[in-house]
């Protein structure tokens, strides 16, 4: 399966953290990656969060606790992250380059 | 129990037939750890034999089923039974085969009649469940490139019509207008090919969709509407219609699926819709082709369920007396259900542990009622999930009561002090 990036990739709200550009949000690939960990690391009770790290074999999210931190990350970046986009993500990276190409 | 023998390898086609089990391993693990203290798996349990609406054989033991969904209480209606035999006689068995490719019987479009009379809408498509109601109109209605917006917590059938649809899925959080809202507006001009997806009464915690503000939401961004009132036909509204006609919105709701297998006591599921074009689907939806069409008798026996509903409101007003004394009773027993009063009155336990210690408890008192944990609740939470119908007594009402009360963390009022209280 292909990714459908088609979906709203730009954003109009500013987000800590993040330049605008004419009504454009640039967010960095660092920034989002930060998010992401800072919103697992919540999740999983502190643990410490790699980009290499898969979200449910290493990091034990259950399918409910992917569902909200898809959700969290669509409010942090004001996107919409496609629940079809999971079926290519397994790490944190991956998942921080999803939200990349949602955001371009 | 009867776990399964485990493979003897023996031949490469074995080796391989292990390899797709292995996916099974876990799901095996979860039944092994949900055993209760009686030997008893609780997820789907056997009824030796079914005695009534309300009554049943679990494990040997006479019990009150209070775990089913038969909120009317008519599977033994004496006229619905009468329906099904007659059109069992007269009609045969079942028509083996599906409605596209060899035809429709008269009955299934008097069916659809009625059903769409009955929401004052032109056209009803009847399926042959309710799980296949939603594959067929989420299935037919989006392509890959349209969008569905679905609340978090709904049915497994919901998002399987949607992996079925091929389209983009976005969730909204459970029961949240503003979220959803949040979600329609950052679609754009996207919004207009979305259909928002909600259910009248949630069937984990018995809860309500907040509808008039999903209206307004949906109405505001120009997508469409589907509600599924599975559980809520014959329960909610002035003429039992769901939750769109309880909360006035039935002008803001493009299509309500829902099924005949609970409030009307047989099998099979329906949409109904304002939309002219409704019927079209037909052409299109694979889970309404490719399958059978519902046998004479179930038919004939939801036709006179569906009058039933329709002209005797006394079942519903039954059905919410019944739904006020038990959650009237938990909560004066300290164990308020997770939601308002509604035909399913679900109770959160700390840990899967005890849940499943209660469950067994219950059932020893003679009270059959349904264990939910992870991952099918939503929030990580275990629950006993008892659910009350029209067909139940003040006396069984009180024996469920009983036994709740009986359980190690209520407060140990006895029923009949709540009853009465």
């Amino acid at each position: 399966m292909t990714l459908d990036y088609t979906a709203t990739a730009t954003a109009g709200n500013a987000v800590a953290g993040t330049g605008e550009q004419e009504g454009y949000m640039v967010v960095s690939a660092q920034r989002i990656l930060e998010t992401l960990q800072e919103r697992l690391s919540a999740l999983t009770g502190g643990k410490h969060v790699t980009g290499d790290a898969d979200l449910v074999a290493d990091l034990g999210l259950d399918s409910l606790q992917v569902m909200e931190l898809l959700m969290e990350m669509e409010d942090a970046f004001d996107i919409s992250i496609p629940v079809n986009v999971m079926a290519d993500v397994r790490t944190v990276d991956e998942l921080a380059g999803a939200v990349q190409v949602l955001l371009a | 129990m009867n776990s399964p023998a485990p493979f003897k390898c023996c031949s490469p086609d074995r080796i391989n037939a292990v390899g797709l089990f292995d996916k099974l391993a876990s799901a095996a693990a979860v039944r092994r750890d949900v055993v209760s203290a009686g030997g008893l798996v609780p997820f789907g349990v056997t009824v030796e034999r079914i005695l009534s609406p309300t009554e049943g054989v679990v494990a040997g033991r006479r019990v009150i089923l209070g775990g089913t969904n038969n909120y009317l209480g008519l599977t033994f209606d004496p006229d619905c039974i009468e329906a099904g035999v007659d059109a069992l006689r007269s009609e045969g068995t079942g028509t083996t085969g599906s409605r596209m490719a060899n035809g429709s019987y008269a009955d299934h479009l008097a069916l659809e009649q009625e059903l769409a009379d009955f929401y004052g809408w032109p056209e009803a498509i009847v399926f042959s469940t309710g799980y296949l109601a939603n594959l067929g109109m989420i299935g037919a209605l989006a392509s890959p490139a349209d969008v569905l917006v679905i609340d978090g917590d709904c049915h497994a059938s919901i998002y399987d019509g949607c992996k079925l649809s091929g389209a983009e899925v976005i969730r909204f959080r459970h029961n949240n207008a503003a979220d959803l809202d949040r979600r329609l507006g950052r679609l754009g001009e996207r919004a207009r090919n979305a259909l928002v997806i909600v259910e009248g009464i949630y069937s984990m915690l018995g809860d309500q969709a907040p509808l008039a503000d999903i209206v307004a939401a949906k109405r505001r961004h120009g997508a469409m509407l589907m509600v599924d009132e599975a559980h809520s036909l014959g329960v909610l509204g002035e003429h039992g219609r769901g939750l769109c006609e309880a909360a006035g919105v039935m002008d803001g709701v493009d299509f309500v699926v829902g099924t005949f297998s609970k409030s009307l006591g047989g099998v099979g599921g329906f949409c109904v819709s304002p939309h002219h074009e409704l019927g079209l689907v037909r052409y299109t939806s694979r889970p309404y082709i490719f399958t059978a069409s519902p046998s004479p008798a179930t038919i004939a026996s939801t036709r006179t369920a569906l009058a039933a509903l329709r002209d005797r409101p006394q079942l519903r007003a039954r059905l919410w007396q019944n739904v006020r004394r038990l959650h009237g009773g938990l909560t004066a027993l300290g164990l308020p259900p997770a939601a308002p009063p509604s035909p399913v009155c679900a109770i959160a336990r700390d840990s899967r542990e005890q849940a499943l210690a209660d469950w067994q408890q219950l059932l020893d008192a003679g009270v059959y009622v349904n264990l939910m944990v992870p991952p099918a609740t939503p929030g990580g939470i275990s629950l006993l999930r008892c659910s009350i119908g029209a067909a139940h007594s003040d006396a069984q009402v009180d024996q469920i009561l009983a036994a709740f009360g009986a359980l190690p963390s209520s407060s140990g009022r006895a029923a009949g002090q709540v009853a009465l209280a």
